[in-house]
Order: structure tokens, then C-alpha cells, then sequence
């Protein structure tokens, strides 16, 4: 069989069956009209002349019976309004976590971004070190954080990670070789009951195997600091914000804790991650005390300038929440 | 003998009351014309009496519509048809039936309407053929065809009623000449084991 040249119809074979197609058009020949046709197709043509342009679309037959015809018009209003309100709210929580994180809220000026936990512990000037106010006023105890067979929910072990992680951070700073061998011990611990643990611990192993063979070359305590890129890399990756949110206060209290128990009243006006954490708390499941504590810190780290009393207030506040959240 | 032979007086007249741009006039030729295979068409395709009468209705006044734009290099039958067609399977897809005309919708449409129902002279003629074994032969076949599926019903009614070819419907059902081939064939298949099994 020779190809069809391009452009000239295909010849097809008429496989019809003359019967059947004969059949057809007999049953279409004998079909009738209502006697009525003629008539109703001129009314309602009539009818679809007299409308309005706007409702042209609409069959005659909804013409002539609106009530439905309204109720539908209704219904899909109420759809399509109610799909615009849920696409807002879905493009609102999808911008949430990086507006929480920023401390930003609606309506209001762009607030400074807050600085990064080494970052903050850095502007502290603490003439003692940092390292001996950890010791002066520990966070948490170090005992192990698990009793019997309830393990912490994942939000304290979030909470405790910060904590610790700044407490790591001060001590390291401070060229304290055995308690920031030893924080770096519980991090690994409390990370390893975490999702994504792996390169988390990781990084702590390499970062306390730099700190045994250059002690006081300064390059762990590099390397720890960048540690909080890792975690929240890891955790924003892994849909963990709210857990990110909760490593951020848990390290934030203990700077504000160390900056008030150094007396650094400029060192308190950094922007803290404080007021995002504030607005998820209905979140969560908290004391009830929580609240109003965050609330009287956040009053206090507002004020332009902190007397002595007020600077005491903000460490038990910080170390009040502390206890609350672990 | 052309068997749409029946049809070409009126579509000589509705050609020529379109050179003339009387466009009521054709249009009322178009109605007594095809009133009856219109209706024949849609009730076939839907599969169902009352919808098929329905649908018709709304075939004659989207056609008002579309008179004016129609091309007179094409048959009118592909035309009327394809509107036809259109209608039947919006009709299917909004499955909007609760809105049909109530019984005093339906009188007030009567009375409102100026015109005597139209006897057109094909209705005698098709009462005289229409006797005996081909009467039956027509009841099975309007029967078994309310048995298939409206796309086997679609595909025999182009390929078996408006003669189109293997392309044409192809292209009407946006797919491939070969499925378009395959779905024909299906479809008459099935028509005739249906007829087949009555007639034993």
C-alpha cells in the first residue's frame, strides 16, 4: 500500500451499514414535534429579547423560574467569596513564619530585625565574663530530662536546646573548657531526640573535637555560633517553625538573663524574637502564668532606659519563664 | 435518492429569505423545516423525551441568534445539527433539570404565543410509512439506543445520521481519527448485539 502524499484527504473505506443507517433516519423522520413547538420556541425567544444584556446567559427556562436560578447565582457568590478568604488566609500563614520571625506585625512599621543569639551575646559587655554569670545563674538544671516513661513534649526539648545552646555559647566564649564540653554534651543529647538529629549532632561532634585539639584558638567558638544557621536552616526545611520559635526564646531569655545580670542597659534594647513568641502562645498548651510574664518583659524591654530594680525585675522575669517553659 | 431529499424545499426557502435579509422569515422556515428532526436528533442523543423536546427549544432560539452569521457555502443540516448537538451536551453536563417549566408556566407560554401549532405536510407523509414491521423495527431501535451511553449515542448519531466521516468526527470530539474510528465502531458493535440478541 503507497503512503498518502501530505495534504490530500485520507481515502476511508465506508464501513456503514445501510440498514443501520437507514434505520436512523427513519427514526428520525419519524419523529414529532409537540404541537405546541412552533409557539413555545417563539415565546421564549420573546422572552430571551426582553431581558437584560447582563442576564443573556441565562436559559429561559431559569428565566421563567428565577427562585432556583437565585438560589445558585446565591451559592456561587458564597464560593467563590469564600475561596478569595481562604486563599488569603493560606497566603497569610504562608507569609506568617517569616513575619513572626521578624517581629513584624500588621499594620505597623517594619520593626529591626533581631540580631542572631551570638550576635546579641557579643554586644554584652560583662566584664566578668560570661561564662561565670551562666554559673551565677544557671537556666536549668542539667539533670536529665527525662523521668519514668513521659519523655518532654518536643517543644521543651526546642526550649532546653536553646537554652543550653546559649549557655554553650557564653561559656565557650569565655575559654571555660569543661563546662562547655559538658553543655555540649546535654545539646547532643536533647538533639538526638529530635527530628533531623543527625546533622545537628553531627556538627556539635566536630565543633567539640575542634575545641579538644585547638582549645584556645577561638575557631569552636566560630563554628558554634554559625551552629544556629544549621539549626535553623534544618528547621525551616523540616516545616519546624514553631520549633525554631521555641529554640529562638529558649536562647533569648538566657541573653536577656546574662545582659540584665551584667547590668548592660543597651545590651537589653536589641531586638529580640520575644513579641513573635508572644503572639503564637495561643497556640500552645502553657502555664497560665506565661502570658502576663511576657507581657511585664516586653514592657520592660520597651522602656527607653531601665533603673536597678527594674533591670532585677527583667532577670527574675526571664529566669521565671524559664522554669515555666522547661 | 438523497435521503435529506424531504428537506430541500425548506432549505430553499430559508436560503432565500436570507439573500433577501428577511431573517424572521427564515427563521420561521427553519422551525417548521426542522422541527421534527431536531427534536427526533435531541431526543435520540439524550436519550430521553421530555429533555430531548426541551433542548429542542432552545436549539430554534440560539439558532435566531446565530442565523445571521450563518454561511450559506454550508449545509444548513451540518448547521442546525451541530447547535444541536452543542445544546444537548450543555444540557447533559449542568444537569440543572429543576428548573423545568411547571404545567402553568407551560399554559401561560401557550397563551401568550400568537401562532396555531405548526402541521407540517412531512408529519402526513412520515404517518403513512411508518406502518407495520419498519414501526417495530423503530421501537427496538429507539429502545436499545436508550441502553448505550450518550457518547456511544454521539458518535453513531455523526457517523450513521449526519454521515460524517471518520475525521470530521474526529475533529468535533477533539480526538485522534483513530479513536474517533474505534469509538464509532465500538459503538455500532454494541448497537447491533443489542438488536441481534432481540431478534432471536
Amino acid at each position: 500500500m503507497s503512503p498518502q502524499p501530505p495534504g490530500l484527504p485520507e481515502p476511508e473505506a465506508d464501513d456503514r451499514d445501510p440498514a443501520l443507517s437507514q434505520a436512523f433516519m427513519h427514526l428520525l423522520r419519524s419523529s414529532q414535534a409537540p404541537a405546541d413547538f412552533y409557539a413555545v420556541v417563539q415565546t421564549r425567544l420573546r422572552q430571551r429579547q426582553s431581558r437584560p444584556r447582563i442576564l443573556a446567559w441565562l436559559p429561559v427556562r431559569h428565566w421563567l423560574a428565577p427562585a432556583p436560578a437565585l438560589v445558585w447565582a446565591f451559592l456561587l457568590v458564597c464560593s467563590v467569596a469564600g475561596n478569595i478568604w481562604l486563599g488569603w488566609q493560606y497566603l497569610a500563614l504562608e507569609s506568617s513564619p517569616r513575619g513572626r520571625l521578624a517581629g513584624r506585625t500588621e499594620g505597623s512599621p517594619p520593626a529591626p530585625a533581631p540580631r542572631s543569639i551570638a550576635q546579641f551575646q557579643q554586644a554584652i559587655q560583662a566584664p566578668s565574663g560570661l561564662g561565670s554569670l551562666v554559673t551565677a545563674h544557671p537556666a536549668l538544671s542539667t539533670a536529665p530530662s527525662t523521668f519514668g516513661f513521659t519523655p518532654p513534649s518536643r517543644q521543651v526539648l526546642y526550649f532546653q536546646l536553646g537554652t543550653w545552646y546559649a549557655e554553650t555559647l557564653a561559656y565557650v566564649r569565655s575559654h571555660d573548657l569543661a563546662r562547655t564540653s559538658q553543655r555540649l554534651l546535654l545539646l547532643r543529647q536533647v538533639g538526638s531526640l529530635l527530628p533531623a538529629a543527625t546533622p545537628l549532632i553531627e556538627y556539635l561532634e566536630e565543633v567539640a573535637s575542634l575545641l579538644q585539639r585547638q582549645p584556645s584558638s577561638g575557631v569552636a567558638a566560630t563554628w558554634l555560633a554559625l551552629w544556629e544557621t544549621v539549626v535553623t536552616d534544618i528547621l525551616l526545611r523540616s516545616q519546624e517553625d514553631e520549633g525554631l520559635l521555641w529554640f529562638q526564646t529558649g536562647a533569648t531569655l538566657v541573653n536577656l538573663t546574662l545582659a540584665s545580670a551584667a547590668g548592660d542597659r543597651a545590651a537589653l534594647q536589641q531586638p529580640t524574637r520575644l513579641s513573635a513568641f508572644a503572639q503564637a502562645l495561643p497556640r500552645w498548651t502553657v502555664p497560665p502564668h506565661v502570658s502576663p510574664a511576657l507581657a511585664r518583659l516586653a514592657g520592660l524591654l520597651a522602656q527607653p532606659s531601665l533603673t536597678e530594680p527594674e533591670l532585677r525585675e527583667v532577670r527574675q522575669l526571664a529566669q521565671t519563664l524559664q522554669q515555666l517553659l522547661s | 435518492m438523497d435521503r435529506w431529499e424531504y428537506l430541500q424545499p425548506w432549505d430553499e426557502q430559508i436560503h432565500a429569505a436570507l439573500t433577501a435579509g428577511d431573517l424572521p422569515r427564515a427563521w420561521q422556515s427553519l422551525i417548521l423545516g426542522y422541527q421534527h428532526v431536531v427534536v427526533g436528533y435531541c431526543v435520540t442523543l439524550l436519550g430521553n423525551q421530555q429533555d430531548g423536546e426541551d433542548v429542542a427549544h432552545d436549539v430554534f432560539v440560539d439558532a435566531y441568534a446565530a442565523l445571521s452569521r450563518f454561511q450559506q457555502r454550508a449545509s444548513l443540516r451540518t448547521w442546525v445539527f451541530a447547535i444541536a448537538r452543542k445544546k444537548c451536551l450543555k444540557h447533559g453536563r449542568g444537569r440543572l433539570r429543576l428548573a423545568r417549566l411547571s404545567s402553568r408556566q407551560r399554559e401561560l407560554l401557550l397563551t401568550e404565543a400568537h401562532l396555531t401549532p405548526s402541521d407540517s405536510p412531512e408529519l402526513e407523509r412520515l404517518a403513512v410509512e411508518n406502518t407495520g414491521a419498519q414501526a417495530r423495527t423503530l421501537e427496538q431501535l429507539s429502545m436499545h439506543l436508550k441502553r448505550l451511553t450518550r457518547r456511544e449515542r454521539d458518535v453513531l448519531l455523526m457517523y450513521h445520521l449526519e454521515e460524517l466521516s471518520y475525521r470530521n468526527i474526529a475533529q468535533r470530539l477533539w480526538v485522534s481519527e483513530t479513536t474517533a474510528r474505534r469509538r464509532v465502531q465500538a459503538a455500532t458493535a454494541r448497537l447491533k448485539q443489542l438488536l441481534h440478541h432481540e431478534g432471536e
